[in-house]
């Protein structure tokens, strides 16, 4: 990462935290400001349960955020995580409780049943934007909300507890991932996402398959003729994505709900959205995807704390990540124009489009 | 006749580039006036220049009969109806509203005029190819245009709708309009046209004012004069002894076997679009449809292989256009070296990459192709055009490969880097290896070529040797002409 995307980063971070404040002022008046200022810190990291909580954010946050970075690595933007997320979670709340056998197993067969499922539903994805010749953007997208209804649908017919009234969940899971830290939702599934971490590092800079996701994302054509057959390719890397989401699917069940919840899981506000955001944050490949994702968690576990204190809805938080967000794209964006002073006038404007948006999550 | 349209000794550079060296044409109304030469000849940019979407360097063009182009690329739009595609831009108007009455009265008869009727309140899209191109022709007819300009007109078209083509044609220069005809097919040249102008690298060489010109004569104008053929070509007693079960490369061309043996270099010519490019891809399982027939590596029929299979089985491709489809020039020179699939010597336990060995391997193919890099670390996209050339054909020619498809390899390479590039792949044929060079540089093909298969509208046109390497011989084989007579 060179200097230039470090500043963006940093600049960014300042508008988004500055917008924060501007609109705590305004809703809560300007006085209140040093209160929702530690009323974050407290939120975020004030106590072990707050720390609990923002790990636990941030557990999903990462396994879905290096889901996103493959697929972005490789050029493909697919952003049908939160599909295959809920996907990974339905699978863990339909499977747990109908597993007998000792605690441990049951983990183990369960999270094995969301890593297949979200693969399963981002194969479908690929296989349905292959045939259909549909972009995966748009399709993925739309596929996000058929795994709501979807997860709805099944809850309600198949999976849902008989013993639960008005609420639309499953049965509550045998075993759970087990807690680090009585009194808050620090789980064991933070030693999973941190095994992702060093395997995705390990793999994107030191092994073959990291070298030819690279290479395919920076010219997919030139990969072609070297012998990586386009279809097939992105079919893999598809399914890798989706087993990741489809992963944490599954520890966000076994970690935190101890059932699957309707509604819980995917929606507008999903983790796997801040997720997706983390890898286009973030330069892909480097393992500053673990402090982008304590940011990211910090931002809703503190702003829930503000909510707490001074009333301002933690939804803020959506604003902030966007708002920084767009000042990172626009800073890479710029850096990138600058660095290329003689860029070819004549490529077409839809591949140019494609150079900034890949421009906007690559290193 | 009057003239329509003067251009003399015009001039035009982009860069260091001169597209138009002084091109002359002279265009008299009611003619039609055949414009001819190679791609890249600069037909398209003195037309632009005509058109006044270029300016001139230098040089006088006087367009007296105001110009209007009809591109190869139709610009139809397609959910307007004929009569909107032919008024827009230009629409007669009664206070605001665009007077559609008046408007299909105007184009009635126009068509009238020319006696091409034409469905004007149909959608456009519904109309064939051949339709929609007369109504662009209508279209700048209504634009006022008198000198129209055909950019490969029959292109897409079937000899009868040609015919028919060529009839309305006939019938505007008849009413003193004049037409300019730019176009590969001599035949046609011959067939309709009243004069002639050949252009070659930027410059007006040849010309005739009126008949007779024959589509030879055209052809050799058009490729112009060779000296010292064979420069670097292996003794040709050598490549004759080369049996049948040597041949490493085998396609089968709409009927015909194009096959490429140990130790020879078969040069595939043809103008632009000939079925050549697909070719490429068939052989190199690139292609989304088969349009060819058996590919053959080593005998083995490869069909159903993927592209890492037969690479596998010593296929290699330098492409037409290195920086799309043979490089990714925002990856190091070592990774455009080692490509997306590393070699298994560059890989050990569990997928991890042997970067020593792999830099390594990317330094020596650098200094064999003499790329001028500052390292291999750098970008391949800095490299200057020749350098990128000069690697990727160092790549491909490095290991393990036995057949070589290099397509166009030293287009837009300067020339002492194109005389380096031609001299590898000569000795990579000279030491056992197969080379087939499709290339539209004719001086390329008779440097190195043993013999050469000349393609015309995706089929062997006929097939030359040694012996026979004339311009002449090879334009009227590119053009269509003859084709009997060339295999005999």
């Amino acid at each position: 990462m060179d200097y230039r995307s470090a500043r963006a980063m940093a600049g960014a971070l300042l508008v988004g935290l500055a917008l924060a404040g501007a609109v705590i002022a305004a809703v809560a008046g300007s006085g209140e400001l040093p209160i929702a200022g530690k009323a974050f810190i407290s939120g975020a990291f004030g106590s072990a349960t707050a720390w609990g909580a923002t790990v636990a954010t941030a557990v999903p946050v990462l396994l879905t955020g290096i889901g996103a970075s493959i697929a972005f690595r490789a050029g493909i933007f697919n952003l049908g995580q939160p599909g295959m997320f809920v996907a990974g979670a339905v699978a863990a709340g339909a499977v747990a409780p109908a597993v007998p056998g000792p605690g441990w197993l049951n983990v183990v067969i369960t999270l094995a049943a969301s890593v297949a499922i979200g693969a399963a539903w981002a194969a479908v994805i690929a296989a349905g934007s292959q045939i259909t010749a549909i972009d995966v953007l748009v399709l993925s997208l739309i596929m996000n909300y058929l795994a709501d209804g979807l997860a709805t649908l099944l809850t309600t017919r198949v999976f849902q507890d008989p013993a639960v009234l008005g609420i639309i969940e499953t049965r509550m899971v045998p075993a759970r991932l087990p807690l680090l830290a009585q009194q808050s939702s620090f789980h064991s599934g933070v030693f999973l996402a941190l095994a992702a971490c060093v395997v995705y590092w390990w793999v994107m800079n030191r092994s073959r398959a990291g070298h030819r996701l690279q290479l395919y994302g920076r010219n997919p054509k030139f990969a072609a003729a070297s012998g990586t057959a386009r279809r097939g390719y992105e079919m893999r890397v598809t399914v890798a994505t989706g087993s990741l989401c489809g992963l944490a699917g599954g520890v966000q069940v076994l970690g935190v709900f101890l059932r699957y919840i309707d509604g819980s899981i995917g929606g507008a506000a999903s983790y796997a959205w801040t997720g997706v955001i983390l890898a286009i944050l973030v330069p892909l490949g480097t393992l500053l995807l673990i402090p982008g994702a304590m940011f990211l968690a910090s931002l809703q576990t503190g702003l829930l704390g503000v909510e707490r204190a001074v009333g301002v809805s933690s939804r803020l938080s959506l604003v902030v990540q966007a708002v920084v967000m767009i000042a990172v794209a626009y800073g890479r964006g710029r850096a990138q124009r600058s660095s290329e002073p003689n860029a070819q006038p004549d490529a077409g404007s839809s591949a140019e489009q494609k150079t900034v948006l890949a421009g906007g999550v690559a290193p | 006749m009057s003239i329509a349209l003067e251009c003399r000794d015009v001039q035009k550079s982009f860069g260091t580039v001169r597209a138009l060296d002084g091109a002359s044409l002279c265009v008299e109304r009611g003619t039609i006036h055949g414009l001819v030469g190679e791609n890249g000849a600069g037909k398209t940019t003195l037309m632009k220049v005509v058109m006044g979407e270029l300016t001139a360097d230098s040089g006088h063009v006087d367009a007296v009969a105001r110009p209007g182009l009809v591109r190869q690329q139709l610009s139809t739009i397609p959910e307007f109806s004929v009569l909107d595609n032919i008024i827009f831009g230009a629409p007669p108007l009664r206070r605001g509203l665009i007077d559609r009455r008046t408007a299909a009265a105007e184009v009635r008869s126009l068509m009238e005029l020319i006696q091409l009727p034409l469905p004007i309140w149909a959608e456009a899209a519904r109309l064939p190819l051949a339709f929609q191109q007369r109504m662009e022709i209508v279209r700048v007819l209504y634009h006022r245009a008198e000198l129209i300009i055909m950019d490969e007109p029959t292109a897409l078209l079937t000899p009868h709708e040609t015919d028919a083509l060529f009839g309305l044609l006939r019938r505007l220069a008849a009413n003193g309009h004049a037409v300019v005809l730019i176009t590969h097919k001599l035949r046609e040249v011959e067939a309709v046209c009243d004069a002639v102008t050949v252009i070659r690298r930027g410059r007006t060489v040849h010309h005739w004012d009126s008949r007779p010109f024959s589509a030879t004569e055209i052809a050799a104008a058009m490729v112009g004069g060779f000296d010292d053929v064979g420069v670097a070509r292996a003794t040709q007693a050598e490549t004759s002894q080369v049996s049948d079960s040597s041949v490493v490369l085998s396609v089968d061309v709409d009927g015909t076997e194009l096959a490429v043996r140990a130790g020879e270099v078969v040069g595939v010519a043809g103008v632009a679009g000939n079925g050549q490019e697909a070719l490429v891809e068939h052989i190199c399982g690139l292609a989304a449809n088969a349009v060819f027939g058996r590919v053959a590596i080593g005998g083995t029929v490869v069909d159903r292989w993927t592209t890492r299979a037969r690479r596998e089985a010593g296929l290699r491709l330098i492409p037409a256009d290195v920086r799309q489809w043979g490089s990714a020039v925002d990856a190091t020179i070592m990774d455009n070296v080692v490509t997306a699939e590393v070699p298994p010597v560059f890989v050990g336990r569990f997928g991890r990459l042997r970067k020593r060995a792999m830099a390594q391997y990317a330094a020596e193919v650098v200094a064999a192709g003499q790329v001028v890099c500052s390292s291999i670390d750098q970008k391949a996209g800095e490299l200057s055009g020749g350098n990128l050339q000069r690697l990727v054909v160092a790549r491909e020619l490095a290991s393990g490969g036995q057949v070589v498809v290099a397509h166009e390899p030293t287009r837009g390479v300067d020339f002492r880097a194109a005389h380096a590039i031609r001299r590898r792949l000569r000795e990579f044929a000279d030491h056992g290896g197969a080379v087939l060079l499709v290339s539209s540089d004719l001086d390329e093909l008779f440097e190195i070529s043993d013999r050469i298969v000349v393609m015309y509208r995706g089929a062997v046109a006929g097939e030359v040797g040694q012996v026979d390497f004339t311009p002449a011989r090879l334009g009227s084989l590119m053009g269509g002409i003859n084709q009997r007579e060339a295999w005999s």
